[in-house]
């Protein structure tokens, strides 16, 4: 036999590693950081080669342990899948690269009653298998399950830093997790009771629309809309993310929204929508809602004294944009289901990248208020810089990610011809920008004759890099406008029905 | 030269500068920026010039598929962006010479350089847009360079209109390529009427038509002397790029029409106010909105004209007005940083001579572009009976203006930024010759030196500096305008109780009602933050839950 | 009225009354208990589906996903607990969350 070596499974890597890496960061507390940072770059290259792998044309498929659907599990990768696991492993290697030098100064030091930093490491690689298991996942109930690992390793994130406010933001994210995961397991419940069958491939040619099919997406879409903190749901969101540890803020609004409005979207366009049960009228509704999340987040972006606050309020923005797809598409993939996708690739760059930097900021000067940004001096050039080019992407200025996401979402808007869609993006870009440009315009407020302040040297090449990674990550957001219609040719793949 | 060193070229044109800009990133190469600037724009200059026929280059990669080019339009623009570039960096390395500042001025400097000759060989709606947005918001480093409260508050309403103007320009142009089908080929198809509106606004501000030009008297005159040139001399007239480009000429006698109106007020507006200037900076920003109401004027009769190649020849008017004056004001611009009143002898007159040959060329004295531009605009015979008188009148008004300017130049003394002196002749150079190289505005010449045209373009010479002397002596020197820069802006706030108290006095009078407006503004904020951190979050949650799930089903049950 | 009726039913009730609960309620245990009594209401319901008739095994399948749900429910309990002795230890109150 002169059987080549076969190819690694890259997507089940991508489970596998983190899941065991947790394991053994929990174990092995004071390796827990190399641990962490070495599954995470595992996960990261096996993420972008299941990428380059579905680029290629053909989406990905497996069945766990040779049994084949209804009886066993299936997984699944379709471009949507590939592009946002690669997300999922880019954004968590840069997160994870900061926290490796960050996460000991930030957190207080282990005393009674608070978290060491080394459990940053395995709940990040809890989080990070629960991610991508559910990007893969092709199964309702597999679907929950991973979501309750997210949700589960979120919270714990969310009360890392020690603070008193972010132990009760945790409490509040937990319950209504919980709460959330719950509404949606029931609607799962429901469908299973009537169609018997839990693989979403297969259940498209059953439902249809009547009453308990109804009753079950709706249940589902509410608990998925609490989940991903859809106007007015988002009461949880702005404290758990405005009061973590900046490396578990960056996490929790770059991935960890996404992934229930992935499901959102997975579920209208491959589900309800091809089976009938999505109507025109309840698109319109989520729309709604979305709309009022773009507005009222962003408004609340402007008058928000705390930079992190802002850039939490940004995300409550960010999350209305991805809703327009469902009145924008109706129920089969269009531009506006492109530009979403766009604008949720761009988002997670754009914001782990600008929470880093509130992290940095909140070294360097000591607090976060916007009013008080003027003193620029202390902020290192990078730093500044990485803040003006992950605004770019999320205000959506050229030629960003947010910038392509947006232009596609307005042309569908109105090739549609509604107007209501245009106003409402156009308000919400000029909210952002307006917030944004708050806290941007600040650092040329410097007087003249403040003394720049020489940086010091971080220790080492490694350390060096590290600094540079908020900046890589904004970089990545712009470079994706930049070379738009790759992503936008891999998100066909396996788009087509 | 081979259609691949061409396409190589026009690639080079916004890349070079795009690139040297992101170099500002790295500490260690900041301080090599100034002297790389003024190499950036040679391949743009080397593009305009050599460069024969038509050159498009696709990249379907870039963006969604951009396309890179140059055209004729583009090529008259391109000559003009990348010498006042060459003459605004070369002038901002002396200028900026001892300034601490300046490796981040020259990476700014370098970014605008890039999107401003990017708009030049974009031709595809995406790509254009960028540049545009590039240079803009790019810019905004420039006019706040000196750090001082009246150059932030001027970057503060330049913000403002900038970020309105993007929206409206994004919007027009997503509306523009929804209605036409992509790929977008700008200037081809019939645009519906609010894509019209949103283009127009977002291209008005940049040109700084009035009521749109509030931010201009105040951001060209905040920057250091070598970014007004460029912002005076070459961004503004990308208003005018933006709408050959993707307005249909001809095609809209309406729109036209309104545009000739609103250049005609522009062009007396801005020389009303400017002449009441001190700041000669401040007076110039005035005149360029003067003169950009000129170029709107040729713009206008190209857009209501009754064919094509009338059409055609409008817009080679307007092209023509736009290289004459985009040289004639960076000169004049560049000369602001002179002190002729502190040099003697031949310096002095040196000075004033150099400073007058780009004011003859405005006011549109006999040999000079601004003659043969305005000939171009008469010979057409466009346009609405008035618009001859008009423009005679209208070059009186600039003499006044101009006249004032020279006054206010020959009395200021100080210290001249050593090295300056010399990008400053060459612009005074270029101004008075650049112009004749371009075939069109050479054929011209012929005809602007008949002695009707001459005469016509004496008298209001005449006038206008027998008006502007007058104006001067009954102004004296009084170091405050009688009309502060920024007009309408300035009473609009004094009117809503939001002008800035005097420094030296700050009444109380004068005070409060900023105050309060603020206070209410903030107290409202503070209401809807409340709101949201409100006790009674999870009541409300759970009302909002319940209200979806119930209304979803009632959508689902509906249909 | 079958059993399996009955049974769903039951959890209906659960489900409603502990989904009320959780919203009125100030202290902090008892939305914690509130949310785990939501879930027992949940899976008593997935139970009853698994019902087949008088004669026929029941499905697996729900009970297998009772099984797990049960597994989540514990940890997401544990995980609540925990956490309201911190919110309770760094001074927080139950009315804040």
């Amino acid at each position: 036999m002169s059987d080549a070596l076969p190819a690694p499974d890259w997507a089940v890597l991508t489970v596998l590693l983190p899941l065991l890496g947790a394991a053994l960061a929990f174990v092995a507390e004071r390796q827990a950081d190399r641990i962490g940072f070495a599954a995470t770059t595992g996960v990261a290259l096996s993420s972008v080669m299941l990428l380059l792998q579905v680029a290629g044309g053909a989406p990905y498929q497996q069945s766990i342990g040779g049994w084949a659907v209804p009886l066993g599990i299936a997984l699944k990768a379709d471009g949507l899948a590939a592009l946002m696991l690669a997300m999922t492993g880019l954004v968590g290697l840069g997160v994870a690269a900061q926290a490796l030098r960050t996460m000991a100064s930030e957190l207080p030091p282990a005393r009674q009653g608070t978290a060491a930093p080394w459990a940053f490491w395995p709940l990040w690689l809890l989080l990070l298998g629960g991610l991508n298991a559910l990007y893969l996942s092709a199964d309702q109930f597999n679907l929950y399950v991973t979501l309750e690992i997210v949700s589960l390793a979120a919270v714990g994130l969310t009360a890392l830093s020690g603070k008193p406010e972010a132990f009760t933001a945790a409490m509040r994210y937990l319950l209504v997790g919980f709460l959330a995961s719950l509404l949606y397991l029931l609607g799962v419940a429901l469908l299973y009771a009537r169609y018997g069958v839990l693989d979403i491939g297969t259940a498209q040619s059953l439902l249809r629309p009547e009453p308990v099919a109804q009753l079950a997406m709706t249940v589902m879409l509410a608990g998925l809309a609490l989940k991903s903190a859809l106007f007015p749901l988002h009461f949880w969101l702005p404290p758990a993310h405005g009061n973590a540890a900046a490396s578990a803020s960056a996490l929790l609004s770059a991935l960890v929204v996404k992934a229930s409005v992935y499901l959102v979207l997975r579920l209208w366009f491959d589900l309800f929508g091809p089976t009938g049960l999505a109507t025109e009228a309840a698109g319109l509704l989520l729309g709604l809602l979305g709309a009022g999340a773009i507005l009222w987040g962003s408004l609340q972006a402007v008058l928000a004294e705390r930079l992190k606050l802002l850039v939490a309020y940004s995300t409550v923005a960010q999350v209305g944009y991805l809703f327009l797809a469902l009145p924008l598409d109706g129920t089969e993939r269009g531009l506006a289901w492109q530009g979403v996708a766009m604008l949720a690739l761009a988002h997670a760059f754009a914001k782990s990248a600008m929470f880093l930097c509130c992290q940095i900021v909140q070294d360097r000067l000591g607090h976060d208020r916007i009013r008080a940004l003027t003193s620029s001096a202390k902020l290192p050039r990078s730093t500044q810089l990485t803040l003006a080019l992950a605004a770019i992407s999320l205000i959506g200025l050229p030629p960003s990610g947010g910038f392509v996401g947006k232009w596609l979402l307005l042309q569908a808007s109105l090739e549609g011809g509604f107007t209501l869609w245009t106003a409402v993006i156009m308000a919400g870009t000029l909210l952002s920008a307006t917030a944004m440009f708050r806290v941007l315009v600040r650092f040329f407020a410097a007087q003249p004759d403040d003394p720049v302040e020489a940086e010091a040297p971080p220790p080492g090449i490694t350390a060096r890099l590290i600094d540079l990674v908020p900046f890589a990550l904004a970089a990545v957001a712009i470079l994706l406008g930049l070379v738009a219609t790759w992503p936008l040719m891999v998100l066909q793949v396996g788009a087509g029905g | 030269m081979s259609a691949g060193t061409a396409t190589w070229l026009v690639l080079l044109v916004p890349l070079l500068p795009l690139l040297l800009g992101t170099l500002g990133a790295f500490r260690g190469l900041r301080a090599w920026l100034p002297a790389l600037a003024v190499l950036a724009p040679l391949p743009a200059l080397a593009a305009a010039l050599l460069i024969e026929g038509d050159v498009g280059v696709r990249i379907p990669w870039l963006l969604l598929d951009s396309r890179l080019g140059l055209d004729g339009v583009g090529r008259v623009f391109l000559a003009l962006f990348a010498c006042l570039w060459f003459l605004g960096s070369w002038h901002a390395f002396f200028y900026l010479r001892l300034d601490p500042r300046r490796g981040r001025f020259a990476a700014l400097l370098l970014l605008a350089m890039a999107g401003n000759l990017g708009t030049a060989v974009a031709q595809d709606a995406l790509s254009f847009y960028a540049a545009f947005a590039l240079m803009s918001f790019a810019s905004y480093g420039l006019v706040v360079h000196d750090g001082t409260p009246g150059s932030l508050r001027a970057g503060r309403v330049y913000i403002v209109l900038v970020v309105l103007g993007e929206l409206a320009l994004f919007s027009g142009l997503v509306l523009a390529v929804a209605a036409a089908g992509a790929p977008f080929e700008p200037g081809r198809a019939a645009i519906p009427g609010l894509a019209l509106a949103l283009l127009s606004l977002g291209f008005g501000i940049k040109a700084g038509l009035v009521p749109l030009h509030v931010w201009l008297p105040l951001a060209h005159p905040a920057a250091p002397v070598p970014a007004s040139a460029v912002l005076s001399g070459a961004m503004i007239k990308v208003g005018l790029l933006g709408a050959l480009r993707f307005l249909p000429l001809p095609g809209l006698p309406g729109a036209g029409e309104g545009l000739i109106l609103l250049g005609a007020a522009s062009a007396l507006y801005g020389v009303a106010v400017g002449v009441l200037q001190t700041n000669p900076k401040a007076l110039l920003a005035y005149s360029s909105i003067s003169q950009m109401g000129l170029i709107a004027i040729g713009l206008g009769l190209a857009l209501s004209a009754p064919d094509p190649a009338l059409a055609g020849s409008a817009v080679a008017a307007a092209l023509l007005f736009t290289l004459h004056h985009g040289f004639a004001k960076a000169a004049l611009f560049l000369g602001t940083a002179l002190a002729p009143g502190s040099a003697a002898g031949l310096g002095r007159w040196l000075r004033m001579i150099g400073l007058g040959l780009p004011a003859a060329a405005l006011i549109g004295l006999p040999l000079t572009s601004g003659a043969v531009a305005k000939a171009a605009v008469k010979d057409l015979g466009l346009g609405p009976a008035w618009l001859d008188p008009f423009l005679s009148v209208s070059s009186a008004a600039t003499a006044l203006l101009l006249v004032r300017f020279l006054a206010l130049m020959g009395g200021r003394s100080g210290e001249e930024k050593p090295g300056t002196l010399a990008p400053w002749l060459a612009s005074v150079l270029l101004s008075a010759l650049a112009v004749w190289a371009w075939a069109p505005a050479a054929e011209g010449l012929a005809s602007s030196l008949t002695a009707p045209t001459i005469v016509d373009s004496l008298w209001p010479l005449g006038v206008g500096v027998a008006l502007g002397l007058g104006l001067s002596w009954f102004l004296g020197s009084s170091p405050t305008p009688l009309v502060p820069a920024g007009d309408l802006l300035a009473f609009g706030a004094g009117a809503a109780g939001w002008r800035r108290p005097p420094a030296a006095a700050p009444t109380a009078a004068g005070r409060t009602p900023r105050r309060d407006l603020l206070r209410t503004a903030l107290a409202r904020g503070a209401e809807l933050a409340a709101l949201e951190r409100g006790a009674h979050i999870w009541a409300v949650g759970a009302v909002a839950s319940a209200a979806l799930a119930a209304l979803l089903l009632a959508s689902l049950l509906s249909s | 009225m079958t059993a399996a009726l009955w049974h769903a039913l039951v959890g209906a009730g659960l489900f409603s009354l502990s989904l009320y609960h959780l919203i009125v309620a100030q202290d902090l245990l008892r939305r914690i208990i509130a949310v785990n009594l939501l879930g027992t209401g949940l899976f008593v319901i997935l139970v009853a589906l698994g019902y087949r008739g008088p004669d026929a095994p029941p499905d697996p399948v729900p009970h297998a996903l009772v099984l797990t749900g049960i597994v989540v429910a514990v940890s997401a309990t544990g995980l609540a607990l925990a956490l309201a002795r911190r919110v309770h230890a760094s001074g927080g109150r139950s009315e804040d969350v």
